[in-house]
C-alpha cells in the first residue's frame, strides 16, 4: 500500500503552493490533481501562436509573491510591473461614451479625473479619503499603538463606514452617478451587488486597483505554477496529474486515506484539500458527522457567487498598432452597476468587461506584431439555466460578437480585423475547472452572508483548531473565503500540518 | 449524497464525458480502403455536442493494452442530437489501430469513445464569410461534417472544397457531395482534382492557386487545409508568395503519421526509465518513434489526445536525457519548454532519457 505524510487535492493555486510549503519542510506530500496540468483556474492554454493565461488580471508581487515565493522558496519565475495607467470607458447617463486613462496614485488620479469631469476633484478626494480610511484602520487596529480612542481620533468615519454598503457610501458623498461610474464597475472584482457589498470590502479593491502597483508573471500563471510544481518534486515530493480524488476515507472522524478515478488507495493521516469543502463533504467524505451536517445547513443558503464568460483573443496587431495603453481596461455600457450586476444574470447585457492586455506588461506574451486580449464579463451560472448543449454552442458565439463589438466602440478599435485565434469560457467552463458548482468563484460574502457565513467559513479555514475531521484542511479560494491571491493560503496550513506529523500526532 | 446539478455543471459533463459508450449501427466501404461506420448510444445517453471540425477518441484495447486514438468526426452536429456520430477509418500498411477497427468493427460491436476535442472549427467571428477546404487523403473528413452543418443550417458560411487525389477510386463520398451541393443552395461546392486521371467534370493535376482561383478568390477566404504532410507542403509553398494572415490559414492537425518517419532523429535503439503514479520500469525506445509511441509499446497507458503536439493533454516531464522535437507546430508552453516539460506525442528520444508521465 502506498503511503505519504500528507496528501493535497487539487493543484490549483492553493494546492501547489501548499505542497511546495509542506515539502521545504521535509513533509513526504503527493498532489493529486484531476486535470493533466497544474492551475485549476490559473490554468493556461495555447491556441495557434498564442498562449492565454485563463485568470490572472494581476498580483501584488511586492506584498506576496516577493517576500514568500522569491525570497522564502527561490521561485525564479520572472514577473513584470504593470504600467501605472489604467482604461475606464463607460456609457454615461445620458447615453454617451466616456474614455479616460487614468494614472495610478491617489492625487494623480483625482487630478486626471478633475480634467475629464470639472468639478469633480472635491468628492472623488472625499471617496479616496474614505477608502482610504477604511485601509488604514484595518492596518492600525493591529498596530501595538493601539487604542479605542486612538482609533476614533485618527479614523473619525471608520465606525459609520463598517456599517454602510458601498452603494451608501456614493450616496453620502453625493456624487454624481457620471462620477460613481469610475468606481462602481469595479464590483466584480468581489462579486455582491454594489448595495448589497459592504464598504469596508468594497474600498480596499478600488485602493488597490487605483494607487497600488500590481505585477504580471512574464509566462502567465502557469509559469510559475510548473516551476512550484518543478521545486515539489526536486523536494522529494510527488505530482500526480490525471488522477482524481473520489473519495477521502475517514474512519472515527479521523482521515486514514483517499481513494482515485484509477483505483489507487492512499494511506496519509493528513489530507489538505484544495476543493470546495461544500464539495469535499457532499461528495467525497461518506462518514457522517454532526460537525459536517451543521457546515453544511449553514453554507446552503449563503449567495453564490456569479463566475465569468471570457473570451480571449488573439490579435493579429500589436498593442501599440491598436493603441491599447493599459494592461487593465474597465469598460462598462452602464454607468449604474446596479444595471450590469442585473445583467450579468444574463446574456443581453448591459455588459460590464474587464478587458485585460498583458502585452501592454510583458512585451513578448505572445508573438511581436500580436497581442492578446480577454474580455472577462461577470455572469452567475444561473444564465445557462435551461440550455441544451446545441443552444450553448450558439450562445457563446452570439455572446462573444457582442463582447467583442462593445468593447470595440468603447476602445474605439476594430477588433474584428485582427482576430486570429478566439476562444470562449463561460461558468460551465469554470465549473468544470475548478468542479464547484455554477462555476461560482467562492461566496459573495454581502452583508447578509457575512454575518450567515463568517463563522462557517473561518471554521473551515485550516488553520481553525475545531476541525470537522481530524487531519482534514482546507486552502484556496473557498477556505479563504476570497479567489485572490490564493497561491499562499496554503502556508500557515503547510506549517501546522508540518508541526502535527513532526509532533508526531 | 444527491444534490441538484446546476445546468452549467450539466453541460460541462455532457461536453467533456471521459467515456461514451456507443454501438456501430452501420458500415459502410466509401472505397477499397476506407469506411465508413455509424456508432449509436448504446445507453441511449446524451451524445457529447460538437463543432463541425472536432476529433473525437477512439479508445481500444488492443492485445491486452488500453490504446487512444483519435479520429475527426465526419457527421454533423445536428447527427449527434440525433445520437449518433460517424467516422471515417482508412486502413493503412502497418497501421495498428486502423487495421484493428478494419478486421474487428461490425455491426453491433460495442465501442468507447472519448469526449470530442477540439479542430478547425469555422468560426462566425474569426474567419471570411467564405471557406475553402483544401483535402487529400483521410484529411476529407472534416469537411463532410462541416458541408452537412452548413446544409442543416448550423454554420453559417460558404465552402469550397478543393479535394485532391491521385485517382477517382481514391475519392470518397462521391454521391454525397453532389447531394450536398444541391441542397445547400449554393452554400457548398466540391471540386475534385484528380492527380493521374482526366475526368470530366474534374480538375486535372495537383491543387494550383489557379485551380482554387478559378472557384473562389483565394485571397478573400479563410483556408483550412486537412490532408498528408506532402499535401500540406506543397499548400504551404504555393501559398507563401500571397503572404496571407496567419488567421485566414488554418493547417488541420495530423496525428502520429505526420511525424513518422523522422529523418533528423535517426535509428537509435535508447532506454527510458519511466515513472508513472509510483510505478517504475525501464523500457526500450527508438530515435525514430515518439516517447508516446515507446510508451504504449511497453504496456504503459499514458494520458493522451490529439497526438499531433496540439492539445498539450499528454505533457509530461524529463528528468534527464536529450531530445528532439518533431517540425510541426508544437504546442508546448514557453515556461515549460525551459523547465524541461514536454509532450511525449511528438518528441524522439536523443539518448537514454528519465520521464515522469501521466496516466490516460
Ligand atoms: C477570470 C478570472 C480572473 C481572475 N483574476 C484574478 C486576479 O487577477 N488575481 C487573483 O489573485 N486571482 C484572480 N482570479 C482568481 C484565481 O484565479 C483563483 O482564485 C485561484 O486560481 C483559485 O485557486 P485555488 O487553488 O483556490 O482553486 P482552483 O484553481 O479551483 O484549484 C482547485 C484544483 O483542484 C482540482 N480538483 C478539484 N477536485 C478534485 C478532485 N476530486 N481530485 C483531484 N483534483 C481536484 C481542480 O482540478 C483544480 O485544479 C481570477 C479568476 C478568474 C476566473
Amino acid at each position: 500500500m502506498k503511503h505519504y505524510d500528507a496528501v493535497v487535492i487539487g493543484a490549483g493555486n492553493g494546492g501547489i503552493g501548499t505542497a511546495l510549503a509542506l515539502t521545504t519542510a521535509g513533509v513526504k506530500t503527493l498532489v493529486l490533481e484531476k486535470h493533466n496540468l497544474p492551475g485549476g483556474c490559473a490554468t493556461s492554454f495555447v491556441r495557434g501562436r498564442f498562449e492565454y493565461d485563463a485568470s490572472l488580471h494581476a498580483m501584488f508581487y511586492d506584498l506576496l509573491f516577493k517576500n514568500v515565493w522569491e525570497n522564502q522558496f527561490h521561485i525564479t519565475s520572472p514577473v513584470t510591473r504593470v504600467p501605472d495607467i489604467i482604461t475606464v470607458a463607460y456609457t454615461d447617463t445620458d447615453g454617451k461614451n466616456v474614455y479616460m486613462d487614468l494614472p495610478l496614485g491617489a492625487r494623480e488620479l483625482v487630478m486626471a479625473i478633475e480634467k475629464e469631469i470639472p468639478g469633480s476633484a472635491p468628492v472623488v478626494q472625499q471617496y479616496l479619503g474614505l477608502c482610504g480610511e477604511v485601509l488604514g484602520a484595518a492596518k492600525f487596529a493591529k498596530s501595538p499603538d493601539f487604542t479605542p480612542e486612538l482609533m476614533q481620533e485618527k479614523f473619525p468615519h471608520f465606525q459609520m463606514l463598517m456599517k454602510m454598503t458601498a452603494q451608501e457610501v456614493f450616496d453620502y458623498l453625493e456624487m454624481p452617478m457620471n462620477i460613481q461610474a469610475i468606481f462602481n464597475n469595479l464590483w466584480w472584482y468581489l462579486g455582491p451587488k454594489i448595495d448589497e457589498f459592504p464598504f469596508f470590502r468594497y474600498a480596499p479593491v478600488v485602493m488597490m486597483l487605483v494607487t497600488m502597483p500590481t505585477y504580471f508573471p512574464n509566462h502567465a500563471c502557469h509559469g510559475y505554477l510548473a516551476e512550484m510544481e518543478t521545486k515539489i518534486r526536486e523536494n522529494g515530493g510527488d505530482v500526480w496529474l490525471n488522477t482524481e480524488v473520489t473519495e477521502i476515507v475517514t474512519k472515527d472522524g479521523k482521515v486514514c486515506g483517499v481513494k482515485t478515478n484509477h483505483g489507487d488507495y492512499i494511506e496519509t493521516t493528513q489530507v489538505i484539500a484544495d476543493v470546495s469543502p461544500r464539495i469535499v463533504f457532499e461528495d467525497l467524505i461518506k462518514e457522517d458527522s454532526p460537525k459536517k451536517q451543521a457546515l453544511l445547513e449553514r453554507q446552503k443558503d449563503i449567495t453564490e457567487n456569479f463566475s465569468f464568460t471570457i473570451v480571449y483573443l488573439g490579435l493579429n496587431k500589436s498593442a501599440e498598432e491598436l493603441g491599447i495603453k493599459a494592461h487593465h481596461l474597465f469598460i462598462a455600457d452602464a454607468a449604474d452597476a446596479k444595471e450590469t450586476y442585473e445583467a450579468s444574470r444574463g446574456w443581453e447585457g448591459p455588459y460590464c468587461i474587464g478587458a485585460l492586455c498583458p502585452n501592454v506588461t510583458v512585451k513578448d506574451f505572445s508573438p511581436e506584431g500580436t497581442c492578446v486580449l480577454s474580455l472577462s464579463v461577470p455572469m452567475l451560472g444561473s444564465a445557462l439555466d435551461g440550455m441544451t448543449q446545441e443552444e450553448y454552442f450558439k450562445a457563446k458565439d452570439e455572446f462573444a460578437q457582442k463582447i467583442i463589438k462593445t468593447t470595440g466602440e468603447h476602445l474605439g478599435i476594430d477588433l474584428f480585423d485582427c482576430i486570429e485565434e478566439i476562444s470562449i469560457a463561460t461558468p460551465a467552463t469554470l465549473s468544470r475547472y475548478a468542479g464547484v458548482r455554477n462555476g461560482a468563484l467562492g461566496y459573495a460574502r454581502t452583508f447578509a452572508d457575512i454575518r450567515k457565513n463568517e463563522a462557517a467559513t473561518a471554521q473551515l479555514n485550516g488553520g481553525n483548531p475545531e476541525e470537522v475531521y481530524e487531519g482534514l484542511s482546507f486552502v484556496g479560494q473557498f477556505a479563504f473565503g476570497i479567489g485572490y491571491q490564493t497561491n499562499v493560503t496554503g502556508i500557515p496550513v503547510a506549517m501546522k500540518v508540518a508541526q502535527t506529523i513532526k509532533g508526531g500526532n | 449524497m444527491a444534490h441538484n446539478i446546476p445546468n452549467a455543471n450539466r453541460l460541462a459533463k455532457l461536453m467533456h464525458p471521459k467515456s461514451q459508450a456507443m454501438v456501430i449501427t452501420n458500415v459502410k466501404d466509401e472505397n477499397s480502403s476506407m469506411r465508413t461506420y455509424t456508432l449509436k448510444a448504446s445507453d441511449d445517453h446524451e451524445l457529447a455536442y460538437f463543432s463541425a471540425g472536432a476529433y473525437i477518441p477512439v479508445i481500444l484495447e488492443i492485445d491486452g493494452n488500453k490504446i487512444e486514438r483519435p479520429y475527426a468526426i465526419c457527421s454533423s452536429p445536428k447527427d449527434s442530437v440525433n445520437g449518433i456520430y460517424e467516422i471515417s477509418v482508412k486502413r493503412m500498411d502497418g497501421g495498428y489501430v486502423s487495421n484493428y477497427i478494419y478486421e474487428n468493427w461490425a455491426v453491433g460491436t460495442e465501442v468507447t469513445l472519448g469526449g470530442p476535442g477540439l479542430g478547425d472549427s469555422y468560426s462566425p467571428i474569426r474567419d471570411k464569410k467564405h471557406v475553402i477546404g483544401i483535402a487529400g487523403g483521410i484529411g476529407v473528413t472534416p469537411f463532410r461534417s462541416m458541408a452537412k452543418a452548413i446544409v442543416e443550417g448550423d454554420v453559417d458560411c460558404e465552402l469550397t472544397l478543393i479535394y485532391g487525389a491521385n485517382t477517382m477510386e481514391e475519392v470518397v463520398y462521391k454521391e454525397e457531395w453532389k447531394q450536398l451541393e444541391e441542397a445547400s443552395a449554393g452554400k457548398f461546392k466540391c471540386v475534385l482534382v484528380i492527380a493521374n486521371e482526366e475526368i470530366e467534370g474534374c480538375e486535372h493535376g495537383f491543387v494550383s492557386l489557379d485551380i482554387i482561383n478559378k472557384y473562389h478568390d483565394v485571397t478573400d477566404a479563410s483556408l483550412f487545409i486537412s490532408g498528408p504532410a506532402g499535401l500540406v507542403k506543397h499548400m504551404k509553398t504555393i501559398l507563401a508568395p500571397l503572404n496571407l494572415q496567419k488567421r485566414f490559414v488554418r493547417i488541420g492537425m495530423g496525428g502520429d503519421s505526420q511525424f513518422a518517419p523522422m529523418e533528423k532523429a535517426g535509428q537509435d535503439e535508447y532506454k527510458i526509465l519511466v515513472h508513472m503514479a509510483g510505478e517504475t520500469r525501464e523500457i526500450p525506445a527508438k530515435s525514430n518513434e515518439t516517447i508516446l509511441v515507446a510508451l504504449e509499446k511497453a504496456g504503459f497507458v499514458p494520458a493522451v489526445k490529439c497526438r499531433s503536439g496540439v492539445c498539450g493533454f499528454c505533457r509530461s516531464y524529463i528528468v534527464k536525457g536529450e531530445i528532439t522535437l518533431a517540425d510541426t507546430e508544437i504546442a508546448v508552453r514557453k515556461r515549460d519548454k525551459e523547465l524541461g516539460y514536454i509532450h511525449p506525442c511528438c518528441t524522439f528520444p536523443m539518448s537514454d532519457l528519465e520521464i515522469i508521465v501521466h496516466r490516460g
